[in-house]
Formats: structure tokens, sequence, C-alpha cells
């Protein structure tokens, strides 16, 4: 079987230097893969080139075995699902209709939404019990409502992959930790997860794999996210001093802050 | 759509019908209003003989019924127009105007008159220019790509609108001045009073077009207001945002030929309509450009009751319109964009 996403080599480059340096990844059914790295090493960078809103400058993406610069907006819409960042998305649609939109892909947009539309939206507004907010405005949403919201997008789209930039930003712990119990629920059963994220810890929470990616854009070590994520790698990547422990079967990291700093 | 937003929808429609109405016999010569019913409905006259009933036909059906559909037209092109506008670029703040489209296509009717054109190249001319005009201001907000980009494409706007009102003024300089005579102030500050019927007929075709270019893009609209995230959902953002630009400068430019620049509906009547029915472009589309011409029709009456008929619309219009989108401004904190 082939892998949903594979990226073979690729680079970007946004005019001086790569920003993404020969990155190599693949993604199977039901996993869930964290990109890691500090600022400005190309893990937006990157999603964005699978997604199709950038062009690589070399490299290969394939969905399913098929190369992605032969696929057009509707059948990647198909393939990969989108959850953007927090604070672009304040437009004043009900709940329902920003659900519907992600039928788009199998609709377009010159007919109105069907029967079996409205289904898939209700069905995923349920799924993450937000029935009672479908007439509600987003605007008027909290943020940790929306992204439930465009998660729910997300599975009305129906895609066997969905690509989530730094879910995690503007949420409230106890919503951090809801939405990372749910892609584990949703994970397990068949969806796969592209998620950027700060929090090495995160990465640890799906119990899934992850790229460490450096500053420079090139790949340090990529693999399962409780073998990767150690104290030498952390230190590599975000030059601090971070010890990885285990807590009743969970990795955790903790910040060595009165330590004093090692020689780099 | 809910059943409340379509009654609200037929509600401003029944308003507009009878504020036409209304504006119908209103205006500075005045007769009876049985006559005037008479007169409209083709009854012989009770109290006016024949020279004075003349005058009234010809008033009512030569230049008041002419100007009334000019408004309505106008109206509802600019301001279903600007709220395509502002959908696709997801900014509250534009208009045909303030992007430069109006002064562009301004410049291609004055290029067109001076060129001793025929009315479709006039049109062809000024729909041309609106388009280039919109795309220059595309490329001067594409070059400065950090920022607020919100106010840039605004700030862009303005200049590339500045500079086609210069070009305007230049080449009617090296014009002959009979050819453009007074005309050319009125194309710059746009008044209802150059639309005359004829006028209106022609330009129908391409006005039609227009609207169902833009009522036909009302769902990809409201997948565009979402922003870059629109091509992840399953549509190429480029030919839809192509097909919006085209089918809203088209009508904007429309309208320069038949009234000059009309500025400001543009602007407001979208966050009316905001207000009243919500985001979703294949409602507001219609509500906005309802209220437009509402606007419009009532800007005109004021003028014309007011002043005079040879007073640009546009001045009123700034006048009530400015306050109004002030208060607006205040309140639209959940009905659409924030700014």
């Amino acid at each position: 079987m082939c892998n949903l996403l594979e990226v073979k080599q690729l680079f970007f480059s946004y005019g001086h230097g790569d920003v993404v340096n020969n990155v190599s990844l693949t993604l199977g059914a039901g996993r869930i893969l964290s990109l890691l790295g500090p600022n400005g090493c190309g893990k937006t960078t990157l999603v964005k080139m699978v997604l199709g809103l950038l062009k690589p400058r070399a490299g290969q993406i394939l969905a399913s075995g098929r190369d992605l610069t032969r696929v057009n907006h509707r059948e990647r819409a198909r393939h990969f699902s989108y959850v953007p960042q927090l604070h672009h998305a304040n437009v004043a649609f009900p709940v329902l209709e920003m659900v519907l939109m992600g039928r788009i892909a199998y609709q377009g947009c010159f007919r109105r939404y069907r029967a079996e539309d409205l289904v898939a939206a209700e069905n995923a507004l349920r799924q993450m019990h937000l029935l009672d907010l479908a007439d509600r405005s987003f605007a008027e949403l909290s943020g940790g409502q929306r992204q439930m919201v465009l998660i729910a997008r997300s599975l009305a789209q129906q895609s066997p992959v969905c690509i989530m930039d730094e879910p995690e930003n503007g949420l409230d712990f106890g919503n951090q930790v809801k939405l990372f119990r749910l892609l584990r629920e949703l994970s397990s059963t068949g969806m796969s997860f592209v998620v950027t994220t700060h929090h090495p810890e995160h990465a640890l929470w799906t119990d899934g794999e992850v790229v460490m990616l450096n500053s420079n854009g090139t790949v340090l070590t990529a693999g399962k996210a409780g073998q990767c994520i150690t104290q030498e790698n952390l230190f590599k990547l975000y030059d601090a001093d971070v010890a990885v422990a285990e807590v009743s079967g969970q990795r955790c990291c903790l910040p060595l802050l009165s330590a004093v700093p090692s020689p780099a | 759509m809910n059943r409340k937003k379509i009654l609200i929808l037929i509600a401003i429609f029944i308003l507009l019908g009878l504020l036409a109405a209304g504006s119908l016999l209103l205006g500075r010569y005045s007769a009876p209003l049985s006559e005037q019913f008479r007169a409209l409905s083709g009854l012989p006259s009770v109290k006016l003989d024949n020279d004075h009933r003349e005058l009234l036909e010809q008033l009512l059906f030569h230049m008041r019924l002419p100007r009334i559909a000019a408004a309505i037209l106008i109206g509802f092109a600019l301001a279903m127009a600007g709220a395509s506008f502002q959908s696709m670029f997801r900014n509250p703040l534009v208009s045909p105007d303030l992007l430069g489209v109006m002064a562009g296509a301004a410049f291609g009717v004055i290029l067109g008159v001076i060129v001793g054109a025929g009315t479709l190249l006039i049109q062809m001319l000024s729909f041309g220019c609106g388009l280039a005009a919109v795309g220059l201001t595309l490329l001067i907000a594409g070059i400065y790509r950090r920022g607020d980009h919100l106010l840039i494409l605004v700030l862009s706007g303005i200049i590339c609108g500045a500079l086609f009102g210069s070009l305007g003024f230049l080449i009617s300089y090296s014009a002959d001045p009979e050819q453009l005579g007074a005309s050319l102030e009125y194309w710059l500050d746009g008044g209802l009073g150059m639309a005359t019927g004829p006028k209106l007929l022609s330009a129908i075709p391409l006005f039609i077009l227009g609207f169902g270019g833009m009522l036909v893009c009302s769902k990809a609209l409201n997948v565009l207001s979402l922003g870059e995230e629109a091509a992840t959902l399953g549509i190429n953002p480029f030919y839809w945002r192509l097909a919006a630009i085209a089918s809203a400068t088209l009508v904007s430019s429309l309208t320069v030929t038949l009234a000059g620049m009309i500025a400001w509906i543009g602007l407001i009547s979208p966050h009316f309509a905001r207000l009243l029915l919500g985001a979703d472009n294949r409602l507001l589309l219609p509500a906005s450009g309802l209220i437009g011409a509402f606007v419009l029709l009532l800007a005109d009456d004021c003028t014309r009751s007011l002043y005079s008929s040879a007073v640009p619309t546009s001045l009123s219009i700034s006048v009530i319109g400015i306050p109004i989108f002030m208060i607006l401004l205040c309140q639209s904190k959940k009905g659409g964009f924030h700014v």
C-alpha cells in the first residue's frame, strides 16, 4: 500500500538560501506526524507546499503515490484538509456554513449544497459535539470553539490527511489537552494528521512520529516521537537544556531552568 | 439560508419600490397629485390643458423616469461590485472607487469621447481601463508584502485612482474643448443628470452579464473570503478571483459611462447589508445591490428637491454617506469583517 503522503528531497527558497532543505518524510494511515523545530525552520513552508499554497524549488510530493503537481485543487482537497492557525478567520458565517465549505471539494461552486453535504456537515458537527453551535456566527466563537469547528470542517471534507498549523496556538491548557486527545481518537479511526508545533511535549502527547527540523531547514532526525525527543536532540534544536523524563508511562519534557547553561 | 433573511430581502425590495414610486412624483414642477397619476397611467387630464399635460408627460417619462431608473441601476451595480470586492479581498475598506476602478473607467470614457468612439466602444474602453486600474492597484499592493495588507491595498487604490484621474485631465487638455465641453467635470464628479433613456437601455445587456457573473461567483466568494485556505478547500482561487474582478469591474465601469464617478455607494451599502443579513455572499450581493439602489435614489431625490437636478449627486452622497458610515463602523463588530 502507498503512503498517504510521501515527501522526497524537498527544497524551497524565498529567494535567498533554502528555507526547506532536503526534507523527506512519509505518513501512513492512522498516524500523527509532528513537525518540530525552532522559529523559521520551515515547518509552515513545508505544509504549505503539501497544500499547494507554495511551489517547491526541487523535490517531489506524492499523495497515495500520485505526484501532486499533476493534481488539481479539487482532488488535492479530497486528499488533504487544512486547519489554519487561529488568528486569520474573522468571518461572520454561521458555523454550519463554515463546515459545509468542506464539501466544496465535492460540489464545486456552481451548485447548491445537496442533502448528502448537509448530512456530512451535521455528522461532523455531531462528532465534535458542536451541533448546538450550528447557527452561531463563527466570529463570535472562542478560540477553542473555532478550532473545533475547523476540525469539523476537515471531517466533513472526508480527506484521509488533515494538516494542522500550530493548532495549540491561542488555546488554553484544557483545550490543548482536549485537542490532542481528539487527534488520538480520530487517528485510531484511520485519519492521519500532520501537525506543526512549537512544543516538543505535544509531539509526545500524540504518541506518533516526529520530524525535527534544524533552523537551516535540514532534518535533524525523524522517527518515533518517544525515541527522537531526547535531551541531546532538544538541545541541538532549541539551544536549551530540557530533560526528558517518564511519568506513569508518559514521556514529558522538563526545562532545566535553574541549571547553569552548558557550553554550546 | 433561513426564511427570516429572505423576508428581510423582500422587505428591502418593497421599500425600494415605494421609494421609486414616490420619487416619480417628486420635483420642482408642481402639478396636482391626481394629475400626475393620470399622466402616468395614461388617463385623460381633468384639470390641465393640453400644453401643460404635454409638459407633465415630457417631465415624467423623459426626465424623471430615466433618472430614477439610472439611480436604481447604478446604485445596485456599485453596491454589488463593492460587496464582491470586499469579500474577495477580505477587506471592508475597499470599493470600486477606492480601488481605482472608477477613475480608470472615467479615463477610458474621456479617451473614448476624444477619439469620437460610439457607445459600445466607449463601454469597452471604460471596462478595459477599469480592469487596467484594478490590475495596477493589485500590482502596487503586491510589491509591498509586509505590514498591514488591508491598508496597503486601499492606499495603492487611492494612488492608482489619482494617477488615472490625472491622466484623464491630461488627455482632456490635449483635446478640442468643444468636444468635451463642460462634461469633463461631470465625468469626474458624477451626476445622474447625464443618464438618458437610450444610454441606459444600451448598457443593460452588459449590466446583466456583470450581475450574473457576480452571482455565479457568490458561493466561491464565500470561500475566498476565508483567505489563503480557500485553495485548500478545492477551488482555484486565481480563476474565481479573476471572474469576480472582471464582473465587478464591468458593472462599475458601465456606471461611469452613464453617470461619471459616483463615490461611497460601493463602500457603505455592503456594510448595511452585512449588518442586516450576515456575510453569506449568496444573500449579501443582492441585498447590497438593493440597498445601494435605495441609498443612491434617496440621495438623488434629496439633490433634486433641495438643490437642482444639475448638482452632482456624488456631493450629497458624500454629505449623507460619511456620517452614516461612521455610525456603521461603530456597530460593525459582529456584522462581518473586523478591521
